[in-house]
């Protein structure tokens, strides 16, 4: 730049107060950030006020002038629950199997299918597009193909296992919704994360190596020092996300349960598949405990902060960041 | 580029967002203003004669596509210009949110069992002014579950049509095959009987049970009131305060009878559902006999191609536990109610009547999904074939020989409380988790639970 | 890349590879073809037991009942997921778009603490504020009307302003500097320069919002009914017949229509999804 523009931009940036603070400049930010902070405050925030607020009264959804605080009795009822083996724990324990069991599953399983097709092949795109289909279809419709697929009379799998043993019938969504659900979710959700650590995979800076096939490494042990620990911070993101979401599942038990016709936010999938979303639900919708509901759903928060932050503060032990992440 | 165009786009875009959410959001939420309860002095405009064109009404109705259709709605509009009806689907939540909202809301349609509830909050009017003036509905042509939209005094609405809800039907043929013998017509038949021919008349086939012997209605509260009213008593204590569940020893062996059968996949179950509902299982031969009601017929008469014929089945009267006297009233009622945020309540009454008494009444009463609701309609019950005239031979037998009190419901918790949580214990009692007696004893505990949960709320 | 001399092992070693890999994609996309097939039966081949694998006579009149049919009301369910997607998603990206940039491009005190509250924000989970929401909504009149998805737009969404914060990162720092020159603001500057730049993330952002709501059920079957009704609702209660049977194979050829355009996109604009994908994937 020539010395004269140098000069205009330095006044404009004076009076335009480019630099540092100036107050014209700054309130532009926030008025950029002003539609999703107020949202955040609209949506998020007064919500989660109201929603505590509303865990210590005995409302209902219709007793406007006559819910009273009742203080932390919907708690002690929720943790009393834990002591009479009550229906809130069996849910919650549900769920947390359902965590423990589809997470490292989604996660290996991944692993795996990136590792294969980062391998020197032909029609990688093509491949992962098709892994990452079922991730693709709307909610409604992979389920339906699922509950369609395991139906107890008719489906395809109990067809299938008739051919090879004879006179089997299992009843899928009946006795084993469970399995049906975690392999549902596997399938679905593996796609998703296959792009991840693929491309994570082919992130691997060139130089390390080449640098280790001179030193005489095989893939294995490439694999195992070189792109493992560079694959770390999303595996660990992996665990976060899926933490945070199979916690909450709810809709897919909804949609599994086995009547054929309805379906709707309040039915009651077999007992295997009672998640502590849905247990929420029908306290909150259908015994009209809007209070006590409130109270459940606060507990679920509190877990799933518990262990995010749990994760988060063993991840300094196995998770190897090269840059730091939060780079502006 | 052109230094305005990022601003035209931006402004287009941001248009084209908000003329779509005009046109497919309703309008700005606007609080409405309260509506006071329809005045006992407002005289009801006679109902049926000319029309008047007065300014545009609109009713909101509340209310299944099957139960309002299209053409219904087409129809009064057409003979009574100026009104406009717009039908929106039946969901609790969603009528807990529009009353609440004071969004309007004209008439809802609902089962009697919901009128206390609906009452004590103020959801509902009382219509006592409206029958009192009304020609079409008048009280001594009603038939006695309308009773079910009676409470405290007040008069909330009405049933659209009713049944003995749980009449017996069994399969001539199914029976022959299992070697039993019926009895004639509109002899009372035990629930041990039935079991026991349940038993013989299921079918499987290499571990998939191809017929359950039957298909039980699922009515589990209702059954177990109308059993115990044959000796007078009833499920609930005097002032509903306590269900009396696993002391009643009539209870207990009910559901211990039930349970067993399920466990022999005699009936469907938590573990072996309906792929669909009764009907399409008694006409695809998936189910041998049924405790459902007269309302069977409407099914039965729309049957194209089934497997197993109408003409098949024969109706009994209700099963008894006792054996000697048959208790078969309407189970609740579907029905109608006016909401108290009509915006006009002549209007919205006047659409009733016509639904109640008008040309669909008649409609109704003709295809036979249940019998009128007024017993001067009943001359237009089908009876073309051997069997429809079986079943009303039976209909009318029972009015005269079993009891058709309606039962009492309990106003302080939904009884959709009590099979929920029997059909979740029955599933653990299917599965091996727990004993018959653990899982009666958890229904009584939960059922009473609501029920004491709903009391302290009401005060 | 080194070309290894080709041996049998070596021939082996690739030859199972692909197999693997083939076997691998096979079974997982077996339900999808699955139910390709199943949709052009005849609903009484379908439940039936035996069971027929294939249908005898493909019976594409499925997929016209589907569409034409007016008890279902397909075409106008499919109206309306697009409207409701529309409607949602253009606020989306444009609200994700303004406050991408400004956390990437401007410099205010207590810029690092929103940002801190974008990322915690990703971190909360959604269900704890349903209930609330519901009754905060009831009394505002929000039930049953698409406003509600207009709102949700409009407060972008965390994980959409962090695919636009580091695209609009990478930009050279001199563009403002050449804005200011001729004197335009923040506002000229981001609707002139940046936006038009950043078309492949907006469609991108578009896509992602879009197909959101598209595929959403709970919410759509949560707040609304009747006439409103979007697609993902209708299709999650099955389609039946006059006499009220369900009837799936009409069901699965409907969810086909539904999952199709979904489909299609993403196959066109592969590359760009993968960038989106990764980006939150490898730096969120």
């Amino acid at each position: 730049m020539s010395a004269d523009t140098q000069t205009i931009l330095q006044t404009k940036r004076k009076f335009l107060g480019l630099s540092g603070y100036g107050w014209l400049r700054v309130s532009w930010f926030y008025v950029f950030i002003a539609p999703w902070f107020l949202g955040f405050l609209a949506f998020t925030v007064i919500p989660m006020a109201v929603g505590v607020l509303m865990s210590f009264t005995n409302f209902t959804g219709t007793n406007f002038d006559t819910y009273k605080f009742i203080g932390l009795a919907n708690y002690s009822e929720a943790f009393g629950e834990f002591f009479t083996d009550g229906l809130a724990w069996y849910a919650l324990s549900r769920t947390f199997l359902f965590a423990i069991i589809t997470i490292p599953i989604n996660i290996v399983l991944s692993l795996l299918i990136a590792i294969l097709l980062t391998r020197n092949i032909r029609g990688k795109g093509f491949f992962r597009t098709l892994f990452y289909i079922p991730s693709i279809i709307p909610v409604v419709a992979s389920v339906w193909i699922w509950k369609a697929l395991m139906d107890n009379n008719y489906g395809v799998v109990n067809a299938v296992l008739n051919e090879i043993v004879p006179n089997t019938y299992i009843r899928w969504l009946t006795e084993y919704p469970f399995h049906v659900l975690v392999m549902w979710s596997v399938w679905a959700g593996v796609g998703g994360a296959v792009i991840i650590f693929m491309a994570g995979i082919q992130g691997v800076p060139a130089e390390l190596e080449d640098a280790a096939r001179i030193d005489g490494a095989n893939n294995f042990q490439m694999f195992r020092n070189i792109t493992a620990p560079l694959l770390t911070p999303v595996i660990f993101y992996q665990f976060i996300v899926g933490i945070i979401g199979s916690l909450q599942i709810l809709t897919q038990p909804l949609l599994l349960a086995p009547r054929a016709v309805q379906a709707g936010i309040a039915t009651l999938p077999p007992r295997e598949n009672y998640m502590f979303m849905i247990h929420i639900y029908q306290e909150s919708f259908v015994r009209q405990r809007y209070g006590y509901g409130s109270s459940l759903l606060w507990i679920l928060f509190f877990f799933i902060l518990i262990l995010t932050i749990v994760m988060t503060y063993t991840s300094k032990y196995w998770v190897y960041y090269e840059v730091n992440p939060e780079d502006k | 580029m052109k230094k305005s165009s990022s601003w035209r786009v931006f402004a287009m875009v941001a248009l084209l967002a908000i003329l779509l959410t005009a046109c497919g959001g309703t309008a700005a939420p606007t609080a409405a203003p309260e509506q006071p309860a329809a005045p006992a002095a407002t005289e009801a405009t006679a109902a049926t004669e000319a029309p008047t064109v007065a300014e545009p009404v609109k009713l909101v109705v509340m209310a299944s596509e099957d139960e309002l259709s299209q053409d219904i709605i087409d129809a009064y509009v057409a003979a009574n210009p100026g009104v406009t009806i717009e039908r929106i689907d039946p969901d609790a939540t969603k009528l807990a949110a529009m009353i609440v909202a004071g969004e309007q809301l004209d008439v809802i349609a609902g089962s009697g069992a919901d009128t206390s509830a609906y009452a004590d909050r103020g959801w509902v009017l009382d219509l006592t002014p409206y029958f009192a003036k009304s020609e079409l509905l008048k009280a001594d042509d009603m038939v006695p579950s309308v009773e079910y939209f009676r409470y405290k005094g007040g008069w909330y609405g009405m049933n659209k049509d009713w049944s003995p809800d749980q009449s017996f039907f069994i399969s001539k043929t199914a029976a022959a095959e299992a070697g039993i013998e019926l009895p004639p017509a509109q002899t009372i038949i035990t629930w041990a009987q039935a079991a026991d021919w349940a038993r013989k008349m299921t079918k499987s086939e290499g571990g998939r049970v191809t017929r359950v012997g039957m298909a039980y209605s699922d009515y589990w509260d209702g059954t177990v009131q109308t059993i115990l009213m044959e000796n007078g008593e009833d499920l609930y204590s005097e002032d509903f305060s306590k269900a009396n569940i696993k002391d009643n020893p009539t209870v207990v062996a009910f559901l211990t009878l039930m349970a067993e059968l399920a466990k022999d996949n005699a009936i469907f179950n938590p573990l072996n559902p309906s792929p669909e509902w009764v009907v399409p299982d008694l006409l695809n031969g998936r189910a041998a006999s049924a405790d459902n009601g007269y309302w069977i017929q409407g099914g039965f008469h729309d049957a194209e191609n089934p497997v197993v014929a109408p003409a098949d089945y024969v109706m009994y009267p209700a099963l008894s536990w006792g054996g000697k006297v048959s208790v078969n009233p309407a189970l609740g009622g579907a029905g109608w109610f006016i909401s108290t945020k009509t915006k006009n309540a002549d209007a919205a009454w006047k659409f009733f009547e016509y639904y109640m008494g008008g040309a669909p009444a008649l409609n109704r009463a003709q295809i036979g999904w249940g019998l009128p609701a007024l017993k001067s309609l009943y001359a237009e019950i089908p009876a073309t074939e051997e069997w429809q005239k079986q079943f009303i031979e039976n209909v009318q037998w029972e009015q005269a020989n079993t009891i058709q009190t309606p039962r009492r419901i309990n106003p302080y918790y939904s009884t959709g409380i009590f099979n929920t949580t029997w059909q979740a214990n029955l599933e653990r009692y299917l599965k091996g988790e727990i004993t018959i007696e653990e899982a009666i004893a958890n229904l009584d505990a939960e059922v009473n639970k609501a029920i004491a949960d709903g009391i302290a709320v009401a005060k | 890349m080194n070309k290894k001399p080709l041996n049998p092992g070596r021939v082996f070693e690739r030859f199972s590879l692909y197999a693997v890999i083939i076997a691998l994609t096979v079974l997982f996309i077996l339900p999808i073809i699955w139910m390709l097939i199943s949709s052009v039966k005849a609903e009484t081949d379908f439940m039936r037991w035996p069971i027929l694998w294939f249908a005898p006579v493909p019976k594409w009149s499925n997929y016209v009942q589907v569409l034409t049919n007016p008890k279902y009301g397909f075409i106008k369910g499919m109206l309306n997921s697009t409207m409701l997607a529309l409607i949602f998603s253009i606020p989306n990206v444009i609200s994700s778009a303004i406050a991408g940039y400004a956390f990437a491009r401007m410099k205010a005190p207590g810029r690092n603490g929103f940002f801190i509250i974008l990322m915690a924000m990703m971190m909360i989970p959604a269900s704890v504020t349903v209930i609330p929401q519901f009754v905060l909504y009831s009394r505002l009149g929000l039930i049953n009307n698409y406003l509600l998805w207009f709102l949700w737009g409009l407060a972008g969404s965390p994980f959409q302003i962090l695919l636009f914060r580091q695209f609009f990162a990478s930009f050279p720092k001199e563009l403002e500097d050449a804005a200011s020159i001729d004197g335009a603001g923040p506002l000229r500057t981001f609707f002139q320069i940046f936006l038009p730049n950043a078309q492949p993330v907006m469609a991108v952002t578009f896509l992602f919002a879009f197909s959101w709501v598209w595929g959403d059920w709970f919410h759509q079957a949560f707040y609304l009914s009747g006439e409103k009704a979007t697609l993902a609702m209708k299709l999650a209660t099955a389609f039946t017949d006059p006499k009220g049977n369900p009837i799936i194979t009409l069901t699965l050829a409907g969810l086909v229509i539904y999952a199709l355009p979904l489909i299609t996109v993403y196959f066109l604009m592969q590359k760009q999804l993968v960038q989106g994908i990764v980006t939150t994937g490898l730096k969120g």
